[in-house]
């Protein structure tokens, strides 16, 4: 053990082994833990396979830690083991619980059926869309495209417009009630930035989420449908591969995509959304057209010949 | 899933997916068109949580609409008025600027007050983003602004003694003006149907269309209201009138027309007139046709008092300040109720048409029947045949009721 390097103010009972044990950081740690090497230029996501989900929720809690983001007020709320109910400025993950304790028929089932029998479980994040709602509503260009394709807010240009929040196809942004900005998962731009994977990635136990470069994982996904299909999962898909469920009005393809196992709105995913700005066009013309049609009117009514 | 809430549910009528059907590249191995993923949706939800979030947009927003709607097309009237118009019509253009010069600065200070980082509201004059309806009405409204100054200045010159220099000072600016207030009054509208909120994406395309005639209505009644001790050129007074419920009866037929789309379900779940927005709906529909009988009531009458006169405009006024909050307000609610918005973004996609050979029974899309009620079409009806009574009467006549002088416009 090298010598442990302890933070400033820490509790008496949390000092034993707070230090890293490491002299430095490992350069391009992201390829010992994800295999994987972060440059700028490539597009990088996630892939969160909710047939792996254990629903430790260490993503949830390793997002916070890294992110410095305060812990919401404990509120059990019975929706099974969900007590933080959705993504928000302060929770950019969120694992959703699904019990499906009736059968088809209503009735309690008798028989357990393969892949986390009758528990769905899911770690929801912000999509990073390629086309993404938030990103082009932003009148301050506080959100942009990073050079890993990921969307992220700049906090020092943001001001609280609110217009990405109710532009987000997912209801993913928010504004947060602490600074008066909008908060949202960054895809850990400052671990990317120094090649390390994403905090929720690194930390989860199974390898439900999986970090890498886009078109590797869509592959890997691709593969494990396959294999999950031959295994008797039938139910299994992709949501927000291109031109598949979730990917669709424009969006092209989310680059935090998800194997579900069952249909979308159940995990509260909307099965087809669109970006909004593409019904720019029709509005202005049918408002122009309306606008014109007033403006005769007023010529008509107003004007008198003299 | 609980079986009381299982109700046919209807498809979103717009087209999902804008690509022409050869461009697509649908990785059907990806949808894996299975039974779970494609059939028909039955109002399955995540423990009744909103699917998307609502807006940060209140009253604030909603009076900031209406006053920069009013100033717009205050602008476009005096521009009328300014090229076409007679020698004795050009005070109304003097109202038209001062109006649409405090409509701006109004509007300006609600929308920077609104903002949850207020001091970094120059910010968005950063860039232009022609994807975003707030980038251009930021922008439209700064150029609005300052062309509405330059407009009044020109009227101060013109009121000053240098009428010619005055004169086309001010029409050199009046154009453009008009032109940055048609775009702020369409602006709004755009702006709440390009996001993802059940009502407001519903309302596609009418929302702007909407705005702009309760804009027109509104700011008609507020020259009628401004110059209501004033007096005007002969006929003006009725003329204005009756462009106002002119215009009112378009925003009644586009508000049955947006209002109809936008309860889906009338069996159960969000009714957009039921729960907080109710008061303010009742009020706003209240003021309408309220109106409209106030101006018939005076013109059976043939008297002219100072309070009956301010009360069919304040009436309109009331009613056109109070839509763009009944929309907002709407909208925000509708956000709450995750059904509606995925049942409105069920996949088109996965019908017959982009896929072919594999859409079966389940993917077909079910239109379920809806009635259509009888009432706004009598409401239709009476706005336009009161708006008809008043245009064709008040052209007959003519001539307006003297009163006694108290300012000049």
């Amino acid at each position: 053990m090298g010598n442990p390097v302890y933070p400033a103010a820490v509790h008496s009972r949390a000092l034993d082994y707070t230090g890293s044990i490491l002299p430095r950081m490992i350069p391009n740690e992201s390829e010992l833990t994800a295999d994987v090497s972060i440059l700028p230029g490539k597009k990088y996501g996630f892939f969160t396979d909710t047939s792996l989900c254990i629903g430790c929720k260490a993503c949830e809690v390793a997002c916070k830690e890294w992110n410095i983001l305060p812990a919401e007020p404990v509120e059990l709320t019975g929706m099974s083991y969900d007590n933080t109910k959705a993504l928000s400025a302060t929770t950019w993950r969120h694992v959703r619980f699904i019990e499906k304790i009736e059968d088809e028929q209503g009735g309690r089932p008798n028989i357990l059926r393969p892949f986390q029998s009758q528990w769905l479980m899911m770690s929801d994040v912000c999509k990073h869309c390629a086309r993404a709602g938030c990103l082009e509503a932003c009148p301050t260009g506080a959100l942009f495209r990073t050079e890993f394709g990921t969307v992220v807010v700049q906090q020092d240009i943001c001001n609280g417009c609110a217009y990405c929040v109710p532009s987000c196809p997912f209801g993913v942004i928010e504004i947060s009630v602490h600074d008066g900005k909008a908060h949202k998962c960054t895809l850990c731009y400052d671990r990317l930035k120094g090649s390390l994977e994403p905090a929720c990635a690194k930390t989860c136990p199974t390898d439900s989420i999986q970090f890498g470069e886009l078109r590797e994982l869509q592959e890997r996904a691709r593969k494990r449908v396959k294999a999950l299909h031959e295994l008797g999962v039938k139910e299994a898909y992709l949501y927000g591969a291109s031109g598949g469920l979730g990917a669709t009005g424009g969006i092209e393809e989310l680059r935090a995509f998800f194997l579900l196992l069952d249909r979308p709105e159940i995990y509260n995913l909307p099965a087809a959304p669109t970006l909004p700005s593409g019904r720019m066009g029709k509005s202005l013309k049918t408002g122009a057209a309306t606008l014109m049609g007033i403006a005769l009117a007023a010529i008509f009514v107003l004007v008198r010949k003299s | 899933m609980a079986k009381e809430n299982i109700v046919e549910l209807e498809y979103s009528r717009k087209e999902i997916d804008r690509n022409r059907p050869s461009e697509i590249s649908i990785d059907l191995e990806a949808i894996e068109n299975t039974e779970r993923s494609s059939s028909l949706y039955r109002g399955e939800n995540y423990y009744h949580l909103p699917a998307v979030k609502p807006s940060y947009y209140e009253w604030k927003i909603g009076v900031a609409f209406f006053s920069v709607g009013v100033g717009g097309i205050s602008q476009i009237l005096a521009a009328i008025i300014d090229f076409a118009g007679r020698e004795e019509d050009r005070p109304l253009i003097r109202v038209g600027r001062y109006l649409a010069l405090s409509g701006s600065l109004i509007t300006s200070a609600l929308y920077i007050i609104d903002l949850h980082t207020p001091d970094r509201w120059y910010n968005m004059m950063r860039i232009f983003r022609k994807t975003s309806w707030m980038s251009i009405g930021s922008w439209c409204l700064a150029s609005f602004g300052a062309l509405s100054g330059m407009t009044v200045l020109a009227q101060l010159v013109e009121d000053a003694g240098r009428k010619r220099l005055g004169k086309w000072m001010g029409r050199l600016f009046q154009l453009p003006a008009a032109a940055a207030g048609g775009m702020l009054c369409l602006y709004s509208g755009a702006e709440l149907e390009a996001t993802s909120l059940p009502v407001w994406e519903r309302s596609h395309p009418l929302l702007p269309a909407l705005f702009a005639a309760e804009n027109a209505s509104s700011a008609a009644s507020a020259i009628l209201l401004v110059t209501r001790n004033s007096k005007l050129p002969d006929g003006m007074r009725n003329r204005l009138e009756s462009f106002s419920f002119l215009s009112g009866a378009v925003e009644e037929i586009l508000y049955r027309m947006v209002s109809h789309r936008w309860v889906k379900h009338p069996g159960g779940g969000f009714n957009s007139g039921r729960k907080i927005a109710t008061p303010v709906s009742a009020f706003q529909r209240m003021g309408t046709i309220a109106s409209l009988f106030a101006r018939i009531l005076r013109m059976i009458r043939g008297r002219s008092s100072p309070e009956s006169s301010i009360l069919s405009p304040l009436l309109t006024l009331g009613s056109g300040l109070l839509l763009p909050v009944r929309v907002l307000l709407s909208g925000n609610e509708s956000a709450r109720y995750p059904e509606e918005y995925l049942s409105d973004t069920q996949p088109f996609a996965l019908s017959e048409r982009y896929i072919g050979a594999r859409g079966t029974e389940n993917n077909r899309n079910r239109i379920a029947k809806r009635e259509h009620p009888m009432s706004p079409f009598v409401g239709l009806g009476l706005s336009l045949a009161g708006a008809a009574v008043i245009v064709f009467y008040s052209k007959k006549r003519g001539r307006d009721q003297h009163r006694p002088e108290k300012y000049r416009v």
